[in-house]
Formats: structure tokens, sequence, C-alpha cells
């Protein structure tokens, strides 16, 4: 009976959006049903984690489902409230609406399915959403630049996943997911290949280095679509890693991959974030290395870190996102603070990662968090240690742990910890100027991403000089 | 000099975000008719002075004013009833803006977008911007390898080390000479207008300290290394389509392609002067006795609340005076390394204000500490891992019940609540300093025989996630609100021992029961916050002028009930928190009986200004150089955000993403905004502001306003280049138009009698 109530919110909430979608629903109506679904979320959610019911085999059964549902749902909502007066007077203001709902339509029917073609529909609608919102100014150059490469992007990362569902199909003949990226004892060649594809599939969708040039340039789309891209879509990568973590940590290329590519993105990536000049463009490189410490805790067996990694980052990009128009605010602070105001504590830091390792974190994990307590100073540090371990405790309920990181893997997370610790000091140095300049244009890997996509996909004609369109219209009436 | 570099002097400042105030975008080019710069910079770079003609068809202009304007132009009327909007003549263009690479990428862009990112890198560097740009450059293969162009890198190595050197070797190649040059630079420069305005701010800081910056010539060398770029990537034939370009032919082409938007122009200005002057013909209503003095800010958003304050009973009498209350004043906050001018940007602060008791410092540090340990650290990971999930809360609160919005050290001052200490170069300010200043700004707002109670107002106004914020608040303020101003004014003039040094040093006797109270007008909300007790029936007062003036404002902003204007601004994704200071129209500086019962719709400055009590017509001076500059730098910047979005506007708030405090791109990249957005001016159908230029009422004797307008250059030629249009009011209440030394009457648009 349980199960048949759960299986009918989760049909209610599928349904929602591309419903309200299709029948062009108002704005105020639309933001009602978005807090509507937010709450069937919620319900759903508390049925599968208090409740321990568990949905038929038609929905996602695996316990990372209802997590990111009620994420994406409560991110959706708010994001709908924004823009509705966000954009008020825009011209394109309901086109926008539906955009919207398209996209989270998608990123609801990939998260709670369980069928693979249903899952697949997801993925590809998602995308296609996210390119007509990223082209919502379509007179803009350099969102068309954007769009066209993410398109291109999104192409290669569905042919990676594709291939690796159609490799398990073949080998499993079932249709559903939780039998596809099942597996017991070590995978044969077949599930190989489809678990480095997995991989290759959420190292893209997540904008990793060198494919992460998109999501910088996604600032050219108005902001409530980089707060619910950065908080909801691009983020699937690890949702996937994490379903297929079966596959995924049986293999070790599949890992070493991940390790390897997330690792390198997560320490290049962050110290770009901090010299860049603009705001936007600062949070996108953030992202991008968040975006790398979850594939990195997800190719290390944490996936119950990784989605918590996920969910945390959600809240804190669509926050930041959002109220970026309140950046001076923080940059009078520093100029009245002064420039140093970060209070580092190394004994302090060291004695509680002491304490955090004998209480059973591992050394990799702890390696990339120590930082925050050499720095946070010690309330702030003790503090946010509770928590951390509170929250892993809680999560690890959720999705228990399933391996530990070997040694070699320990060994290179120590290493990128190292140098992302070292390279932040080498940047504060003035003689720096030439690391400046290249981590500032993220080592110029993107400027060959670009250069490729001109020669696949020429810049349409470019207007003279990029000015705001509406203005353009009524002066020319 | 260079000629070349005489065009830096042609860029007017724009101030950065965090005391963003209004300036009329042609300031430096004030020395010529108006008429001539718009057809300079149309030819120039397709710049934008003036509507569409379909625009102006559309504001019902009085086919009398239209007329006018006609016979005035010597246009005929019926071609002028018939003429169509035509495309604009072509504008000069630079090298970049001719040359294109064949991967689609517009070149020129490209070029604006890596100076915008170099300025961006190192606008606070003390040391020169073209070597930062050449070393930048020299590093930076990304550019070669985008637009896929090899010999960039050598042509960048090629180039000389000092600016002066690369401005004359770009000079020597280009064959500018000198009758151009000064057009030419100028030309490049506004192809990154708002980085050029950002320098010229620079110049205009160091100006008002006594030393000298390059940062102009330095931006003009970096843009004429591109041009010597380009050059030598495209070769001599480009060249020669270059210097094809006549640019005295692209003036006359413009002038005569403008000449029937400004007869429109004029004839909208005119039509609104008539209906002026219809209404300031009607007689005086003086007030005999009152019981509440309230000093307001000149701002047009004071008129509406100023009329519903006087509403609520005779005896409440409001006046209108500079909004920093002529307090030459900047802030430090204590205990930090913070510092801003709280007057207005033609002034350099002479007395610094700071708290005198102990305030809390914890909070603004702690809130920095965090935002660098999530952005700017390696400890990002473990605080989004470990607090990402706490910002939920935040979200759904601010989403569902948004708290008042404050920059955060302009909430630590409004909780403050003790003195203020007072200091110039020399020290802190004694009480006889203080009288002395005291009595200056006493007789300057002729309160020397005040009322029991004066209300002295600053505005501000509250409006959330708004990189623009301070655009709203006092611009007589430096662009802060005007709480610190009113609030340090009534210190001193509440100080028994200041009232004592008044009345025997300074001649200035204040009653024993009068007191001053300071109070801050919310713009956004329409409420009036008193710092000090008023009393019930002054309570009761000023809250139903808030009703009421509340009330008239909600249609304005699409609500229906005036009360939602309470929260409006608390929204973060409120565009509109507010219409500012849109459709500004006139400054009127006569006695309030003149104008008390007349309604100006929020489009008119009111300051208070008696001749009769003004000796020398030292005040009227002072009045005519500092106040209506303000506002004719106000009324410029609105009329030029309208009529060139793209240039003199800040662009789409949808896209904007803020660089530091020094302003907004539109999106990713490209040149620096500034001056206002869209949203500020639009409301998604129609603009909100009407471009006019601003009319000047002032009631003055003919002669001395005269002598005042010929004796000071500035004044001189914002009147007679008609960059605003100057009325003298009479005593009969008539107007008369002075320009070019010459008085001649406005007609109003019905006969008036007696």
């Amino acid at each position: 009976m349980k199960v048949i109530g759960l299986d009918a919110l989760l049909t209610l909430l599928v349904l929602s959006y591309p419903l309200s979608a299709m029948l062009r629903i108002r704005w105020s109506m639309a933001m009602q049903l978005g807090g509507f679904s937010f709450l069937l979320a919620s319900i759903s959610g508390l049925m599968q984690w208090v409740g321990g019911v568990v949905p038929s085999h038609w929905f996602s059964q695996h316990p990372a489902s209802p997590v990111v549902l009620w994420v994406v749902t409560c991110i959706g909502w708010l994001v709908m409230r924004f823009s509705y007066r966000y954009l008020a007077g825009d011209p394109g203001q309901d086109a926008f609406l539906r955009g919207l709902q398209w996209l989270l339509s998608g990123v609801v029917v990939l998260v709670v399915t369980n069928h693979v073609l249903v899952f697949m529909a997801g993925w590809v609608g998602i995308s296609l959403a996210l390119h007509q919102l990223l082209l919502f100014y379509p007179q803009r150059p350099r969102a068309q630049l954007a769009a066209h490469k993410k398109f291109i992007f999104a192409r290669l990362a569905e042919l990676a996943l594709g291939g690796a569902f159609l490799i398990l199909y073949v080998q499993h003949h079932s249709p559903w997911l939780s039998d596809l990226l099942q597996t017991s004892g070590p995978l044969n060649l077949g599930q190989q290949t489809a678990a480095i594809l997995i991989a290759l599939a959420a190292l893209i969708k997540c904008a990793q280095l060198p494919v992460h040039g998109w999501l910088i340039q996604v600032v050219e789309a108005p902001t409530p679509v980089s707060a619910l891209l950065h908080a909801g879509v691009i983020n699937l990568g690890g949702y996937v890693l994490i379903l297929a973590a079966p596959l995924l940590s049986r293999s070790f290329a599949a890992q070493a991959l991940v390790l390897v590519v997330a690792g390198l993105t997560l320490v290049i990536a962050a110290l770009a974030m901090s010299v860049q000049t603009s705001v936007k463009e600062s949070l996108a490189w953030s992202t991008c290395a968040q975006m790398g410490l979850m594939l990195l805790e997800c190719a290390m067996g944490f996936y119950a870190l990784a989605l918590l990694h996920l969910a945390a980052h959600s809240f804190y990009k669509a926050y930041s996102f959002l109220y970026a128009g309140e950046g001076l605010n923080g940059t009078l602070i520093a100029r009245y603070a002064g420039p140093r105001m970060l209070r580092p504590n190394m004994p302090m830091a060291a004695a509680l990662s002491a304490v955090l390792f004998l209480i059973g974190v591992p050394a990799a994990l702890l390696a990339l968090f120590a930082p925050l307590l050499w720095l946070a100073g010690w309330k702030r540090a003790l503090l946010l240690a509770a928590a951390y371990m509170a929250q892993k405790a809680l999560f690890e309920q959720l999705l228990p742990p399933l391996a530990m990181p070997g040694w070699a893997a320990t060994a290179w997370v120590l290493c990128l910890a190292l140098a992302l610790v070292a390279g932040f000091r080498r940047l504060d140095e003035p003689r720096a100027v030439t690391l400046r300049h290249w981590v500032y244009a993220g080592l110029f890997l993107d400027h060959w991403a670009t250069r490729m996509t001109l020669k696949l996909w020429p810049a349409p004609g470019i207007p003279q000089r990029s000015s705001y369109s509406l203005v353009n219209k009524e002066s020319l009436s | 000099m260079m000629a070349l570099q005489q065009a830096c002097q042609r860029i007017a400042p724009a101030w950065p975000l965090d005391r963003l105030i209004a300036v009329n975008p042609w300031w430096p080019l004030i020395d010529q008719p108006f008429e001539t710069v718009a057809a300079r910079l149309a030819a120039l770079g397709g710049v934008r002075c003036l509507m569409p003609i379909s625009h102006y068809r559309q504001q019902g202009i009085a086919e009398t004013a239209l007329a006018e304007a006609a016979a005035e132009a010597g246009v005929d009327l019926l071609d002028l009833q018939t003429v169509q909007d035509a495309p604009p003549p072509a504008h000069w263009q630079s090298l970049a803006a001719l040359y294109q690479r064949a991967n689609g990428l517009h070149w020129l862009e490209m070029v604006v977008d890596q100076i915008s990112r170099c300025c961006a890198l190192y606008w606070d560097s003390d040391t020169c911007l073209y070597r930062h740009w050449l070393d930048h450059c020299r590093d930076e293969k990304g550019l070669a390898l985008l637009m896929d162009c090899p010999r960039l890198t050598d042509l960048l190595e090629q180039l000389p080390n000092s600016p002066d050197q690369m401005l004359a070797l770009a000079r020597e190649a280009l064959g500018v000479d000198d009758t151009d040059a000064v057009d030419l630079g100028h030309a490049w420069l506004l192809e990154i207008n708002g980085w050029a305005s950002a320098a010229a701010y620079q110049h205009w800081q160091a100006a008002q300290t006594g030393t000298a910056s390059q940062r102009l010539d330095e931006l003009l060398a970096i843009r004429l290394a591109w041009e010597w770029i380009t050059l030598q990537l495209a070769g001599p034939a480009l060249l020669t389509r270059w210097q094809r370009q006549s640019l005295s032919a692209l003036i006359d082409a413009h002038i005569e392609h403008q000449r029937p938007a400004w007869v429109w122009q004029r004839a909208q200005e005119l039509d609104y002067q008539q209906r002026l002057a219809t209404q300031l013909a009607q007689t005086p209503s003086p007030v005999e006795v009152s019981q509440l003095q309230a000093v307001f800010c000149i701002d047009v958003r004071s008129e509406p609340m100023r009329r519903a304050l006087e509403a609520q009973d005779a005896t409440i009498e409001t006046r209108g005076f500079a909004g920093f209350f002529g307090l030459p004043i900047g802030y430090r906050p204590a205990g930090g390394a913070y510092e801003r001018p709280h007057l207005p940007g033609l002034l350099a602060p002479s007395l610094w204000v700071t708290e005198a008791e102990p305030v809390a410092a914890e909070g603004p540090s702690r809130q920095g500490r965090w935002q660098q340990l999530t952005q700017g650290s390696p400890a990002t990971f473990g605080a989004v891992e470990s607090a990402g999930l706490g910002y939920v809360f935040k979200l759904l609160r601010n989403s569902l019940r948004p708290a008042a919005p404050s920059l955060t050290l302009n909430r630590r001052l409004r909780d403050y609540e003790g003195r203020f200490l007072i200091e110039d170069a020399e020290g802190t300010l004694d009480s006889h300093q203080q009288a002395a200043l005291a009595a200056n700004i006493l007789k300057a707002m002729e309160l020397t025989a005040p009322a029991p109670l004066v209300l002295l107002v600053g505005h501000g106004s509250s409006n959330a996630n708004n990189p623009h914020a301070a655009g709203l608040d006092c611009g007589a303020c430096s662009g802060q609100s005007g709480e610190l101003n009113v609030r340090v004014l009534t210190q001193m003039v509440n100080d028994p021992a200041v009232r004592k040094a008044l009345r025997e040093e300074q001649g200035v006797d204040l009653p024993d029961d009068c007191r001053f109270v300071a109070a801050l007008h919310d713009t956004s909300t329409d409420e009036i916050h008193c710092f000090g007790p008023v009393g019930e029936t002054v309570r009761d007062w000023l809250a139903a002028a808030s009703r009421q003036a509340r009330s008239e404002r909600a249609p304005k902003l699409g609500e229906t009930d005036g009360n939602a204007l309470l929260r409006r601004g608390f929204d973060a994704s409120q565009v509109r928190p507010e219409w500012g200071l849109v459709d500004n129209a006139c400054f009127i500086v006569a006695p309030r009986e003149r104008t008390r019962h007349l309604h100006f719709e929020a489009r008119s400055f009111l300051h208070d200004y008696r001749w009769e009590q003004d000796d020398s017509f030292a005040r009227l001076e002072a009045i005519l150089t500092a106040p209506m500059v303000v506002t004719h730098w106000i009324n410029m910047q609105y009329n030029a955000s309208v009529t060139d979005p793209a240039r003199y506007g800040s662009g789409n708030k949808i896209l904007h993403n803020l660089v530091g405090s020094m302003g907004v791109l539109e999106g990713q990249g490209g040149d620096l905004r500034i001056g206002l957005p869209w949203q500020s001016v639009h409301d998604g159908h129609d603009w909100r502001h009407r471009p006019q230029r601003l009319c000047v009422i002032v009631r003055a004797p003919a002669d001395p306003l005269r002598d005042i307008v010929s004796r000071h250059s500035a004044v001189r030629q914002l009147v007679d280049n008609h960059w605003l249009t100057l009325l003298r009011l009479d005593e009969g209440g008539r107007l008369h138009r002075l320009f070019q030394g010459q008085y001649r009457e406005v007609n109003a648009c019905v006969p008036v009698s007696g």
C-alpha cells in the first residue's frame, strides 16, 4: 500500500513540471506548483528515509535519489521565485519559465527513474533545455559560443553514457538501471569499458579540464540560469558516478582516470578561482573545482561524502549566484578589515587533524579538509569540524562506504593537497607574475576548445557591437 | 604634450560603485555647444545624444511648442511634422573595427575584452598600467591561440616599453597628423569608454589631492598598441581604407542628420517650460507661524514627500537644501582601514568623522574572513562541504521573509547611538570651530530663527542585491545615505557649548526651546526614521505623510497598495526597487512659498533661496556653481543612459557581473559598463525617463544673476552652450530665459490673469 502511495507521489512529481510547461500556466501558478513539487519531494524523501518505504522497480531505489530530488526541487522552486521579479519586463520572461520547467522536468525524470531509456531521455532533455536557456539572449556572441561549445560536449557525454548503457544492456538484457549497474566479482572487459565511458561522461558533464570553458562562459546567460546550472544540473555527473558505484569501485582504470582529471582540475580551478577579477567568473571556476572534489571523492569510494558535497555545494552556489549583486559589501569589508584577514593556526590544525584521523577520518579526506582547520580560526574550525563529522555520519547512514582508497590514491590526493596549498602561497608572492597570468587564463586550455568549436560550428553573423537588443529594437522602431 | 594625449582630457569621470554618483558623461566638452558635441560624438563613435523622432512624437508635445521650436531653428513646421527617422550616417571606424579574421570572432571585441581584463587585473596597482598590460600580453598565449594568429607573439615582443614611446610609434605608423589627433584619440578612447571613464575618475581624484595620474594616457597607449598590431597583421591595404575616412565630412553628415531631432528635442523642452510657466504664475502661499520645520535634500524624490508632509498641517514648513547639509565630511568607520566621502563629488572632504565611542569591529571581520575562506584560499573545499547545507536556510529565509537590506558597515553605523568625533588635519574640532561651521550652514539654510522643532532629513534607499544601490542614495553625499551628515550636524547644533559659541561669536541666537532632530527619508519605502524623540503629533504627521507619499508613488511601480512599497526593496530579486531620480526635469531655486501649492510630479529639484537675505549674492553664486552643477550631472546621466544605453548605460541587470568595486560587466567580458542599468530607466514597455535638458529656474534679480553666470566659465558654458536652460522667475511669477547674455520671456501655455 505504502509502495503504491510512494509511486503515485513520484509519478505526480515527474508529471508536474512537464505538464505545467505544456499547459503554459502563469507565473504565479508555476511558482506555487514549484513549491508543491518541493513539498512532494520532501514527503517522498521522508517516506523513504524515515518510513523505510522503497518504491517499485520503475523508480530509482537508490538512496541518493531522494536526496538529489529534494535538492533539485528546492533550488528549482527558489530559482523560479527569484526569476519572477528578476526578469519582470523582459519580453522573454514566459519563454524563460518554459525553459526552466523543461530543464527541471529533465532533472526530475533522470533522478527518479530506474529505466535506462527514460534516464537517457532525461539526460538529453536536460542539455536541450539548457541550450535554450543559454541562448536566452541569442544576439550575444559569447552566449552563442558557450552554447555551441556546451552542445558539442553534451553530445560527447551522451555518446559515452549511451555507449556504456548499450554495452551493459548487451550483458544484462535488462532495461533497469539497478540491474545494469549492479555487479559482483571482478569486471569483464565490457563492464570495464562501460565503467570508463561512464567516468568519461561524468567528467565532461561536470566541466572538468580541459572541457570546462563553457561553464565559465555561461556567465553570459541570466543569473538564475547560472544558479540552476551550477546548483542543480552540473552535479548530475556526480550523481551518475554514485549510481555506478559498484562498477566504478571495481574498475581501476576508471578510478585512475577520474583521480587524475578531477584531481588536476581541483587544483588548477581552485587557483584560477582566486585570481579572477569578476564575481561570476570566480564563482564558475569555483564550481569547476568543487565538482573536481566531488568526482575525486567518488573515485576514492567516498560516495556518501560525494553526495553530501553535491547537496552542500548546490545550496552554497545557488546562494552565491543569486546574491552575487551583494558582492560590493564583501569588497568594502575586505577594504575595512585589511588584506590579511585569515588567522592561520598550525598547532590547532595539527591537533584537530590528529583527532579526526584517530576517530576514523581517512587521510585522503583529511588532506583536503585540513586547510580549513588551519585557516579558519580555532572556534570556527572546531564548529565546522563538528558539523562535518555529523553530516558525514548522517550521509554514511544512507550510503555505507564500499571500500577504502588504496595507498596510491591516498598518496595522490596528499600530493594534490600539497600542490593546492603551495599554489595559493605562491600566488600570493608579488614575483609570481607569470604563474598568475597562466592560472588566470586556466592554462589556456579552453582556447583550444574554442578553436575546435569554431571549426566545427563557425560563429554566426555576429553584430558589430554587442548591445542590448531591446534597446536597439526600441530605437530603430 | 602630444595632441593625442589631449584627447584624455575629453573623458568625463565615472565614479566607482561604492560611491556611485551621477555625472554628465560629456562634462569636459561643455565648452562647445551641445549640438556640436552631439554631432561630433556621433561621427567619432556613433554616440547618440538624442532620441529617435518617433519617440518625441509620442510625447504629446503641444503644437505651439513645436511651432515655436521650428521658428527658432528656422525649419518649416510641416516638414518637421512629417519627418521620419532615417538611419544615421556612418561613423568613424578604428583599424581594429575594420579588421576581420577568418574565424568569425569580432576582432575589436576581442581587443576590447583583452584590454578590459588587463584593466580589471591591474587597476589598483600604482605602477604603469601599460607595463602591466605588456607583461601580461607577453605571457599570454590565449589570444594568439584563439585567433589562430601566431605572429601576435612576435609583434608583442616588438612593442616599446613606455607608453609615450608606444604613442609615438603608433602615431607615426598610422600617419596621424596634429589636426585630427585629438579627435582620433577621443574616438579610440570611446571604444573603451567604460575603463577610460574609470581612469578619468582617477585623474579627478588625483587633481583633488594635488597629485597627477597617467592612467588615461596609459590606457590610450594600450589601445594604440592594438591599432599598431592590427596594422601589422592587416597590412597597408587596410591602412589606406582607414585613412580614407574623413572626419569633417562625417561630422557634417551627422549635423545634417540630427537637425530635425534637435528641433523636436527643443520642442519637448519648450512644452515643459511653458507648462511650468503656467504653474509658477499662480499666487504664492506663505506660511505665517511654523511649528515644525523640516529640511529635505533638493532631490526630486523629496518633492512628493514635502508636499505630503505640508498637507498634514498648515504650520508645517519644509525647506530644500543640498543633502550633505553643507558638511565637507568623509567617514572613517572606527577600527578599520576604509574611508569614504560624504559630500558632492566636486569637492574633497576636509573633515573626517569617526565614532567617538567603541563599536564592535568583529562582525564585519568575521563576514570578510568567511568570504576569503570560501573564495580565495585552499580552505574552500572544506568550507563548502561542511557549511554548504546551511545555505538552504539562508536561501529559504531570503526568499520567503527577507530582512531589511543594508551594507554591513552601514548597519553598524545605524546601530551606533553614541557621539561622533569630527577631525580636520590638525585634530578634533572644538566647540568654537564647530560653531563657525554650523553658523555658515544655518545661514545658508536660512534657519537663523528656527521653529521649535527642526527636522534635518537626509535620504537613503533600501534595496537588496543591487550593485548600483549607491546610485539610489544621496548624490550630494557621494552616493551614501544622508544619515551621517544629518546626525553630525544635529549633534553640533544641539551641543550647549556650540550653541553658546554660536550666540557669542557668530551672532546666531538659537532659542533654548528649539531642538534639532536628525531624520532619514527612506526613498524606497517613504518612511521617515527619526534619530531622536519628536513627540506624538509629529510622529503622526510623519506617518500620515509617508502613507500619502507611498500611495502617490505606488501606481508608478505597478503596485495597487502603497504598503507594498514597505517591503519592495527587501526583495533581492527586485530589479526596480524604486524609480530613483527618473524623469527629473527642472531645478527651482526659490522660496517655498512660490512652489508650496504646486504639484511637480517628482520631476523637480527644489532649493530654498531668498535673495532678499543674500547681501552680496554669494549664496546664489554658491548655488549656481555647486548644487546646479550636481543637478545638471544627474539630469545628463539619466538623459545619456536613455539616449545611448549601450555606451552610457550599464546594460541589463540580469547579466551584471561585478568587478570589485570598479563597476559591472554585462555578461562575461567586454568593456566596463558605466551609467544607469536598463531596468532603472525602463519598465519593460517604455522609458520612464524622458530625456530633456534640465530647466533651472532661479528667483533673483536680473542683473546679479547675469553677472554670476558671466563670471563663472563653467556656468556660462552650461547656459550659453545650451547644456541646460536657465530661467529667471520674476516677482510677478513670469519666467525669462537667460541665454547668451539676453533675457527673453517664456510664454505660459494659457493666458495668465493679472
